[in-house]
């Protein structure tokens, strides 16, 4: 294949976007290694001592299964809420349909801090803050813009007939959806799943508010460690996550392919 | 036929009711009355818009009726589910399970009904040679040509040996060489099981083809059922003859009628013969006549014939026929006439004089 002088100064320039948009976030890995107890590039040495230190402290692992907690349950909630409410616009037939889509987006366009704080007022008279369940909702409420997005997507681009047929052909209506619809958008609720699951996962505006001292998440935690002890711990978590929504990323994009694949007539 | 295990003769009786389906202002179906018998092949034909896939849908149960009743061996189901109708249904999109094989497309309404096994292998097997697909069992649906995929599809809708199976255009993404050998298929099923067919489409040719009867169907009503023979030749509406078949309208007034034969002023001052009428003399009317009806040299029948003189203006010529178009006076005809090796041709701009059975002509009011 022939390439002129634009194609690469193309691929050139794109090269140079990924770098300046990535390398910030990469630099936490060299860091991590970081022999030394200051958060510094270059790194000083070599040592996993910061990994060690990660996995032996109570308030570092306490953090992170609050966080995966959290997280599995607001990826469960999220999606299936997610999904009905996905259905229920696509298929439906609903007066105001339009102001129902805005309204379920609105976490997505509501700056985080607004949330934060609108929450906070809410949460705190329930009694919600500082608890796991006050978190799942928090994150839920979050999460749900995505998960609507992304199985309404899958939903427009689904034939109804083949649900029709399976009706025609003796399922009953759970049955044909649970036969025949679900099968056909799984690979988008599983995107829709992943995303559910970083939103939570990453989230730390709102946490600050919602998570109090006794539901404190992983961002949270890292917070609190940059602000009061500046080490390569933070580093090491970092490059964690970083490591976590990589894969995530990978496995959507994996899931996009078969399901435009499976699509396909 | 492949044995007892395949889909059985077992034709059902539907009757449709006052069947009408309004969407707000607009009556997309209309007092739809209509019955077919066991081992019936029955079309609604249409255009698009006309009513007849909104018919279909509320006979499969996924649009609900605003009036009227859809009756099974007398019993109604209008109340009913879809899945629990009992009905078989081949959409124009195949609508086959993407993400199963061929044996599991087919066994899937045998599934639903919770037969045996044994019997579901036997039967999906004797459904895939009725549909010529035997070695086709294990293959992903989305592998197959469209031919193959509407076959599958046909063979999912019989395998459970419903009395009534409906057609939604199902030839309609086929190419015209495929579309053909398909309807041989069909018509070969529908005969050897006795099926009922209700069967929906837009293509006249196609529905002349397979239909023992034909509904045609025109915003939201049913203009006329019958044969096809008496649909084409014997249309009660104007929009009847223009929809089946070429047809050539001629507006006047009428001037006179005998027990046999009526007699039409033309706006031109000649005067044409056409069939009997009940209407009254000074009405005005549209005549008809079918372009292969009309001829350029006189035939020796011996009937009465009528004459018109013309100019050719345009000459197709189609292989097995030559199709004109006449010009006399206001109006342009069109004419149909076999291709002969012997006969005369006309030409563009030839002064002819076009002849036509007085029989051959129908009035409309």
């Amino acid at each position: 294949m022939r390439r002129s002088y634009g194609d690469v100064a193309l691929a050139g320039f794109a090269a140079l976007v990924c770098l300046f948009l990535v390398l910030p976030s990469l630099i936490v890995v060299p860091m991590s290694f970081n022999a030394d107890n200051l958060l510094r590039f270059p790194p000083q040495g070599f040592s996993l001592g910061w990994y060690e230190t990660y996995f032996a402290r109570e308030d570092w692992r306490s953090a992170t299964w609050n966080s995966l907690a959290i997280a599995l349950s607001v990826t469960i909630l999220a999606t299936a809420l997610g999904t009905l409410a996905a259905l229920a616009l696509i298929r439906g037939r609903i007066a105001f349909r339009n102001l129902y889509i805005y309204l379920m987006l609105t976490p997505m366009i509501v700056p985080p801090i607004v949330s934060a704080v609108s929450m906070y007022g809410v949460f705190a008279r329930l009694g919600l803050v500082g608890t796991l369940p006050g978190m799942v909702l928090a994150h839920t409420a979050l999460a749900l813009p995505f998960v609507v997005i992304n199985v309404a997507a899958v939903l427009q681009r689904m034939d109804w007939r083949v649900e029709q047929a399976a009706r025609s052909l003796g399922a009953s209506a759970p049955r044909a959806f649970f036969l025949v619809t679900l099968p056909l958008i799984r690979p988008g609720l599983i995107v829709a799943a992943i995303f559910a699951f970083i939103t939570s996962f990453d989230e730390v505006v709102v946490a600050l508010y919602i998570s109090g001292s006794r539901a404190v998440t992983l961002p949270v935690q890292m917070w609190s460690g940059l602000r009061f002890e500046i080490n390569p711990v933070v580093a090491a978590v970092s490059s964690l996550l970083l490591a976590i929504s990589v894969l995530s990323l990978i496995a959507i994009g994996l899931l996009r392919r078969m399901a435009s694949r499976g699509s396909a007539p | 036929m492949t044995g007892t295990s395949g889909p059985s003769a077992s034709g059902g009786e539907i009757r449709l009711v006052g069947l009408s389906r309004d969407f707000g202002q607009i009556h997309a179906v209309r007092d739809v009355n209509l019955a077919a018998g066991r081992g019936e092949f029955l079309t609604l034909l249409g255009a698009s818009g006309s009513g007849k896939t909104t018919t279909l849908m509320m006979i499969a149960g996924f649009v609900t009726p605003s009036r009227g009743d859809i009756l099974v061996d007398g019993a109604s189901i209008a109340g009913k589910p879809p899945d629990k109708r009992n009905l078989g249904v081949v959409f124009q999109s195949y609508a086959l399970f993407p993400h199963m094989t061929v044996a599991e497309n087919i066994a899937f309404p045998l599934r639903m009904r919770r037969h045996g096994l044994a019997e579901t292998r036997e039967r999906t097997e004797a459904a895939l040679a009725m549909v010529q697909l035997s070695g086709y069992a294990d293959r992903r649906v989305t592998e197959l040509s469209g031919g193959q995929q509407q076959r599958v599809a046909l063979a999912r809708a019989l395998v459970f040996r419903p009395p009534v199976l409906l057609m939604d255009e199902p030839l309609g993404a086929l190419d015209r060489k495929l579309r053909e050998q398909m309807q041989l298929e069909i018509k070969r099923i529908q005969r050897s099981l006795g099926i009922t067919v209700i069967y929906v489409t837009h293509d006249q040719e196609e529905a002349l083809i397979l239909s023992d009867r034909i509904a045609i169907m025109h915003e939201g009503e049913v203009h006329q059922i019958g044969t096809p023979d008496a649909v084409y030749e014997r249309p009660l509406t104007p929009y009847v003859a223009s929809f089946l078949g070429e047809s050539n309208f001629l507006d006047g007034i009428l001037e006179d009628k005998t027990d046999s034969t009526s007699w039409v002023r033309l706006p031109s001052g000649e005067k044409i013969g056409a069939q009997a009428t009940a209407l009254p003399i000074g009405a005005k009317v549209r005549a008809m006549v079918r372009p292969e009806s009309i001829a350029l040299a006189p035939s020796p029948s011996g009937q009465a014939m009528n004459a018109l003189p013309a100019e050719i203006e345009v000459c197709e010529y189609l292989g097995q026929s030559i199709r004109y178009f006449a010009r006399s006076a206001d109006v342009t005809l069109t004419v149909r006439a076999p291709r002969s090796d012997a006969g005369h041709r006309a030409t563009v701009g030839e002064r002819v004089t076009l002849y036509w059975s007085q029989q051959a002509t129908l009035l409309f009011g």
